[in-house]
């Protein structure tokens, strides 16, 4: 192999494709043309693997003064300054060159090292080369001019044995283990032995570990059989309980309650959890597969909503944070400022030194920082939606402490940038356990408390952002604690459900409404001194077998005719490709402005799936682009410089076919990124097939080609 | 059924929001029953229930769950059933031509329809052709299997391979009495609409009735629907629910627009999937849709009017108008018990947002959404008075009859099996005589004279073009010969049953004395107190005249003599012999079946239908065999008391044919019954105000009879595996037993078999005591009997023997 390696070497090489190489005579040519940073990185790679490999054979230099070194590789620098600095050693001089003294004269300066500066080489051969083990590389080189190689590489199999250096003689063929650890291959047979048990060991067939009543201690057991003393102290791995503590029973109480609320809540519906718990529940009629392994079917929605979970959420559009606040850990999660907040909380209920404390370290902060983090709060509060209600506890709480002090508790429940966002550390640790664990559950609830007036609205809220979708694996523990303390959420809005006592036994009858009726107007009647007689019910043939009805018309006659309908049609198209013209950044023609159609509008910036689609359309390609073969194409194709940056790809296309072909072309007359589609489309239908590759991969030779020949005219 | 895939877009398109069931604590949830069962019954449930017959026991399991879940969270459910179908519903369920069309087609195409082909075909067929064809395929594979099992199966049943049952949820219909009968039993709100189910529960929404809508996805067709629950996730307390402002917003559709494409793409009111969209998947159908309308404002409708093909033109140009209009003009019952439309101008629809780009409402100046225009009867069905809407609503009828008079067909579709028997068509054709041309008379005698002029004709899917019309006009009219038929006990208390009834007959010295009335009731010149004052006697009244009408009674309405005719003896002399009062009704569908005499107990039917006993039972024992025959056919009306499950086992046509014949009795019993029920009540025999709806419910409804659906195959085929174990098995009670609890998995669904087992002997020696009878009155044959008695004895040994 041949190269040069001069001060535009990074430039990049047009030459990697001879590993792959079906055609030895074709010259690459290859020019100076832009390489995006993971093409240049694979090409040094080679580079690398190729000095590496050579390093103990025997390279032939070339300096700039013409003067031919050849000699042993000792070693090469190809991150220098001005291309490889090279290292031989035994070195000769093979030519001279231009050089005006002869080679005896330039041999006799020579030492057992030679240094060349990677300015001053001008052509590297090496030879010999073996990349893997069986054959080797031959190179010729020839140089044409210092800017551009030109390579012709040969590959002989096997033409000359590998390294004489390896004692052994390696195969080429795979090997076994035992070619490997070089074991006798004798193999010896043992005698077999009898398992005799001891006599202390006896034991009883049937018996099992459960039946043995005897206490078993392996620490004793251990330390009497084999005299090894055991370290374990099981309060390494868990919490040490402080049974001397004044208010210990007091906690065993609490956690006993919690416990059995916990457990009394019901598994109402779900067998399998009611069996965990020991509730021997009537099963009959469930089959094994209903009951452990089959999804739960009442609702096909279950597994729709997985689906969607298990879809990477879109991700959200990121929201201006001021430059002062930027360094705050919390502005990114919205799950710290909750945990702050649930920190807080508790302290300002259960400690009062601590309250008192607050308010003044809040008040060390600027008036607009302040602010900066209540608009934050809001700003999430409005993002973060749990439609539950706030619990009458943290109401009442809340209450009480606005009653008493409204400036300390509303400062308690901002956030505080200077507390650490580390929970455990607040309370004091093992004394009071049980309350800070009741503290915590308050505060965590407490956040939806934030979002009561958001939770009234719901409507308007429904029609931007997601819905609360909860994961129901995830949701699912949380949900048991906080379900005890919820009342109604937001699905009627601010009214709450009213109905339910209307009398439906005596309405949708007409016998008795018809009676009321009757005895309404009969009080009217009364009341003129003209009383109707008795109450009669409607016979049931005055009832025409017709509906009734105001016009003499055929409800056909209510639809367009065909010239108005085809007409009306038209126009919608129209309208439709207009707002598709007026939004020429999506494709699919979404965000189309609301008064052109005079329909609601979509939501502004909310990440639609809609609006994903083009993007991960284009991510379709992706995971079937060779990486290497195709720079030039990857070069027209804008997102191309996203490609080495972000390492995930755009999430699949949500909805399944967007659109078959027909919609495909439809949507390439469309003004869209003029290189997104119309290059990309084409590929799509042979893509990931084999044939589509070898064409994309001569094709990219031929742009290769092409370009160099353009570049050499 | 709702939009089709419009369902699995929104979740996928997360558009379905999610709330805790808490959220709904002290709320009135109105529930679509077709759409809640259907969630309940997946496609994986009761897959066998089409082979089997019978009620799917294993949704009461679901709904017992559901409803404790409900009083857990003080939720009241109300409970709404869908009603007539409309016309495009009725043209698409193969009313008609009852299902021939479909039942042709699904004898085709049958091998087509497995679960993997959801290709064209499957978007095309309708869903009547899909749940045949599915059947179909499921005997066939079963005639397979049985037929390769042949040489190795001796006396160890095999359960089937393919289900019966294939993604097309059930018929709510089949089992809605069963269903009300257990609401009105746990004191369930529930109310059967007029016409669709979904219209009525907006009507109760809107008028607060209910505070949330438990419903199929066209309620988003609907704007005054805001949101509505589409799911229940009960394990998760969860319930997702669909706000049909955010949908439209966020799909870009405007509601004219997404009505365009819930109509094209197929749904409740217009079922058909219309070109261009019938090339396409199923389950993309909304979706494709939804692009098209996108990406080039396709109007579905113009497409219609466009489409080259003229035939296909017209007719998806008449679905596609009936489905926007029966949108439009949806009649409800309404609060002051009158059905009546449901304009969109009273749903509170604003007019603004229909008229701009509407395919329907720009039409001419003059059309304005309070037009009503004079043929919706074409769109929805012909009107019925509203007492009779009232008595459905409340379940006292089932509604077939009342769609065979508006829409001139009365439908008689293959059964279960398939109805291949000659026995079984002979008795759909004597049906017509013995009960259609009666109910037909009855039902239209109070109601406008243009039903009773209105030929109706009884259409059999065997024989449709061989349409029968029935004779609706008879004189006198059947109500005038029976009228003077009145039973007046004034017992305000009694409970009404068929052991009292016939009790009370049998306690009766002189039968004409206590039961003709000389003069009629009906008139409003009758005073209050001298007409029916009491379920009992309402009940009864309309009981004796229905007897009357199938000849166990002979009343000569011109002398006003009643007397008892032989089969009315055997009948009133059933308490005589001591029959259980729960066997009183299977018996007596069982004597009716034979007082048809289409087939005798020990007949087989042309063409045989092949037994699930073994080859090898039937041939070494070819007496017993036809012990079990007998014996099977007896007990395929007993009722199992049995938990609910899911079943799965071995299943058995032959027993499953005889069973149908069974059902299309009781079915017809029911009928006749009802409605000599309702041709007493809306003649005003009865106080009708006596009683509120809970009243009707709980008083009348709940106590008539034949209205549950006929029991599943199941018992039968217990005792029929069991006895034949016990040939093989060297007379081996225990193996047999055996045997039973592991193929019918006895222990956790019938928990008490051996009890089970009593009963049903119990049930077989009452009967055959009941045939004894009969065979003495020389009304049914003596080898029928003769065989009977023999298959007792036989069966009485095979249980008693205790011999291991």
């Amino acid at each position: 192999m041949k190269g040069t390696y001069g001060g535009k070497r990074r430039e990049g090489n047009g030459n990697s494709n001879n590993g792959v190489n079906r055609n030895p005579n074709a010259n690459i040519h290859s020019g100076a043309f832009y390489e995006t940073e993971e093409t240049t990185k694979t090409f040094n790679d080679r580079l690398n693997y190729l000095l590496a490999t050579s390093i103990s054979t025997e390279a032939t230099v070339t300096v700039t003064t013409g003067v031919k070194y050849s000699g042993v590789l000792a070693a090469c620098n190809p991150e220098g300054p001005n291309g490889v600095d090279v290292v031989l050693k035994f070195p000769k001089v093979v030519d001279k060159g231009f050089a005006t003294s002869s080679i005896d004269q330039l041999t006799s300066h020579l030492k057992e090292n030679l240094v060349i500066k990677g300015e001053d080489v001008a052509e590297l051969q090496l030879h010999g080369v073996n990349f893997s083990g069986e054959g080797k590389v031959d190179k010729e080189a020839k140089e044409e001019n210092e800017q551009k190689a030109e390579a012709k590489v040969e590959f002989k199999t096997s033409s000359k044995p590998a390294a004489p250096t390896t004692e052994r003689k390696i195969k080429s063929e795979f090997k076994t283990d035992t070619d490997i650890s070089g074991a006798n291959t004798v193999i010896k047979e043992r005698e077999l032995e009898k398992w005799v048990p001891d006599d202390h060991e006896t034991f009883d067939l049937n018996e099992s570990l459960e039946d043995n009543t005897a206490s078993w201690n392996q620490f004793a057991v251990n330390e009497e059989k084999f005299g090894i003393t055991s370290t374990f102290d099981e309060h390494l791995y868990t919490t040490r309980i402080n049974k001397n503590d004044p208010n210990y029973s007091h906690r065993v109480k609490e956690a006993d309650r919690i416990a059995k609320e916990i457990e009394s809540q019901g598994a109402s519906g779900n067998v399998h959890l009611a069996e965990e718990r020991g509730i021997i529940v009537d099963d009959s009629g469930v089959d094994e597969e209903d009951k452990y392994s089959g999804v739960d079917r009442r609702g096909d929605e279950l597994l729709a909503a997985l689906k969607l979970n298990a879809k990477s959420n879109p991700p959200k559009a990121k929201k201006y944070v001021p430059p002062t606040l930027r360094s705050q850990p919390h502005n990114a999660d919205p799950a710290i400022i909750s945990s702050k907040a649930a920190v807080i909380e508790p302290q300002a209920t259960h400690s009062k030194e601590h309250k008192n404390h607050e308010p003044a370290a809040e008040g060390g902060h600027s008036h607009s920082r302040k602010k900066n983090q209540l608009d934050e709060l809001k700003e999430f509060s409005e993002k973060f939606k749990v439609p539950y209600d706030m619990p009458e506890e943290v109401k009442a709480m809340l209450k009480k402490n606005n009653e008493n002090s409204p400036k300390a508790s509303q400062a308690a429940l901002k956030v505080n940038p200077s507390l650490p966002p580390k929970p455990t550390s607040t309370p004091p640790t093992n004394a009071s356990s049980s309350s800070s664990s009741k503290g915590a559950r308050a505060g965590r609830d407490l956040t939806p408390s934030a979002n009561k007036v958001e939770l009234r609205k719901p409507p308007t809220r429904m029609s931007q952002g997601h819905t609360p979708v909860h994961s129901p694996s995830s949701g699912r523990h949380t949900n048991i604690s906080r379900r005890r303390n919820i009342s109604q959420g937001s699905f009627f809005g601010s009214k709450g459900p009213l109905a339910s006592k209307k009398d439906f036994s005596k309405n949708f009858n007409m016998f008795i409404k018809g009676k009321e009726a009757f005895e309404q107007s009969n009080a009217v009647a009364k009341s003129k001194s003209n009383a109707a007689s008795v109450f009669v019910i409607e016979k049931p043939y005055f009832t025409a077998p017709t509906w009734f009805s105001n016009v003499e018309q055929s409800y056909k006659t209510l639809f367009p005719d065909e010239h108005t309908a085809i007409q009306r049609s038209q126009m919608k198209m129209q309208q439709r490709s207009m707002s598709a013209m007026s939004s020429p950044g999506s494709p699919h023609m979404m965000g189309v402005p609301g008064m052109m159609m005079g329909m609601p509008m979509g939501p502004n910036g909310s990440p639609n799936p809609y609006m994903m689609a083009p993007s991960a359309n284009a991510g379709m390609y992706m995971p079937f682009q060779p990486p290497a073969f195709y720079p030039p194409v990857m070069q027209m194709m804008p997102m191309g410089d996203e490609r080495g940056g972000s390492g995930t790809p755009p999430p699949q296309n949500p909805g399944s076919p967007l659109g078959g072909p027909s919609f495909m072309n439809a949507g390439l007359g469309g003004p869209m990124p003029p290189f997104n589609y119309s290059a990309a489309v084409p590929f799509q239908p042979v893509m990931g097939s084999r044939s589509f590759r070898q064409g994309f991969q001569n094709q990219s030779y031929q742009n290769h080609h092409n370009r160099h020949r353009a570049h050499d005219r | 059924m709702p939009v089709k895939s419009l369902e699995s877009f929104l979740f996928e398109r997360g558009l379905v929001g999610t709330y805790p069931i808490e959220s709904l604590k002290n709320a009135s949830l109105g529930i679509d029953v077709d759409h809640y069962v259907s969630r309940l019954l997946t496609s994986k449930r009761e897959q066998y229930l089409d082979a089997i017959g019978g009620f799917p026991t294993s949704l009461k399991l679901y709904l017992e769950s559901d409803l404790q879940v409900f009083r857990e969270y003080d939720i009241t459910p109300v409970f709404v059933f869908s009603g007539s179908p409309v016309a495009n519903q009725l043209e698409a369920s193969g009313h008609y031509a009852a299902a021939a069309p479909e039942a042709a087609a699904a004898a085709i195409n049958a091998s087509n329809s497995g679960p993997m082909s959801s290709s064209a075909t499957s978007t095309t067929r309708t869903a009547k052709e899909a749940i045949l064809a599915q059947r179909h395929k499921g005997w066939t594979q079963w005639n397979n299997m049985h037929a390769n099992n042949q040489s190795s199966y001796i006396d160890q049943p095999i359960p089937p391979s393919e289900p019966f049952k294939y993604s097309i949820p059930l018929d709510t219909k089949r089992f809605q009495s069963d269903l009300i009968d257990y609401f009105i039993s746990l004191d369930i709100r529930f109310q059967v609409a007029p016409y669709s189910s979904w219209f009525q529960l907006t009507y109760l929404l809107q008028n607060e009735y209910i505070d949330a809508i438990y419903g199929p996805t066209e309620l988003l067709m609907l704007s005054s629907v805001e949101k509505f629950i589409l799911g229940m996730e009960f394990p998760n307390k969860e319930y997702r629910f669909v706000d049909r402002t955010r949908v439209l917003s966020e799909i870009n559709c405007s509601s004219e627009e997404f009505i365009d494409i819930c109509m094209t793409v197929g749904n409740d009111l217009q079922p058909y999937t219309l070109s261009p969209l019938r090339m396409y998947p199923v389950q993309q159908l909304f979706e494709v849709a939804l692009e098209m309308v996108l990406s080039s404002g396709t109007d579905f409708y113009a497409y219609q009017l466009m489409n080259p093909i003229k035939n296909e033109s017209v007719q998806s140009v008449g679905r596609y108008q009936k489905g926007i209009s029966a949108l439009k003009f949806m009649p409800v019952l309404k609060e002051n018990g009158k059905v009546e439309l449901y304009s969109p101008a009273e749903r509170g629809e604003d007019r603004t947002t229909n008229s701009a780009g509407s395919p329907y409402s720009s039409a001419s100046s003059t059309a304005s959404l309070e037009t009503i225009p004079n043929d919706v009867h074409d769109v929805v069905a012909q009107r019925l008075p509203h007492e009779y809407y009232f008595y459905q609503s409340i379940g006292l009828v089932s509604g077939k009859l009342m769609d065979a008079i508006t829409t001139g067909v009365y439908p008689d579709e293959p059964p279960l099996d398939g109805g291949s028997s000659e026995s079984y068509r002979k008795l759909v054709k004597s049906s017509v005589e013995l009960f259609k041309n009666k109910e037909i008379n009855l039902l239209t005698q109070p109601i406008n004279r243009y039903y009773q002029i209105k030929p109706i004709k009884h259409v059999k899917w065997f024989a449709p073009d061989d349409a029968v019309t029935l004779a609706n006009r008879v004189t006198p009219p059947i109500f005038d010969r029976i009228n003077h038929l009145v039973v007046k006990t004034s017992q305000p208390e009694r409970e009404f049953s068929l052991e009292q009834f016939l009790s009370m007959f049998n306690e009766s010295e002189d039968l004409t004395k206590s039961f003709v009335s000389d003069k009629v009731l009906f008139p409003n010149s009758v005073p209050l107190k001298e007409k029916l004052s009491t379920p009992f006697d309402l009940l009864a009244t309309a009981f004796v005249r229905f007897l009357s009408l199938l000849g166990f009674f002979d009343f000569d309405s011109s002398q006003k003599i009643l007397k008892v005719t032989s089969w009315g003896r055997i009948l009133l002399d059933m308490t005589k012999i001591g029959v259980d009062s729960e066997f009183i009704e299977p018996i007596f569908v069982l004597l009716m079946f034979l007082k048809t005499g289409v087939l005798s107990l020990r007949e087989e039917t042309v063409p045989a239908t092949t037994s699930a006993l073994s080859k090898a039972t039937l041939r070494s024992y070819s007496k017993e065999s036809s012990y079990i025959l007998v014996l099977t056919r007896i007990l395929s009306i007993f009722r199992l008391q049995q938990k609910p499950s899911n079943y799965h086992g071995p299943i058995d046509r032959k027993t499953l044919v005889f069973r149908d014949h069974l059902d299309y009795v009781k079915e017809n019993l029911n009928d006749l019954f009802e409605v000599a029920l309702v041709s007493s009540l809306a003649a005003g025999e009865f106080d009708r105000l006596s009683l509120d709806n809970t009243g009707w419910q709980k008083k009348i409804v709940a106590a008539m009879p034949f209205k549950l659906s006929t029991p599943s195959t199941v018992m039968a085929m217990i005792w029929q595996f069991y006895l034949q174990k016990f040939l093989h098995n060297g007379n081996s009670k225990s193996d047999a037993l055996n045997l039973i609890a592991s193929t019918f998995n006895t222990s956790k669904v019938v928990p008490n078999l051996d009890e089970e087992l009593k009963r049903s002997l119990n049930f077989v020696r009452q009967f055959g005591q009941v045939l004894g009878a009969l065979s003495k009155a020389n009304l049914c044959e003596k080898q029928d009997y003769d065989l009977v008695a023999e298959a007792l004895e036989f069966i009485e040994k095979a249980f008693a023997d205790e011999r291991v």
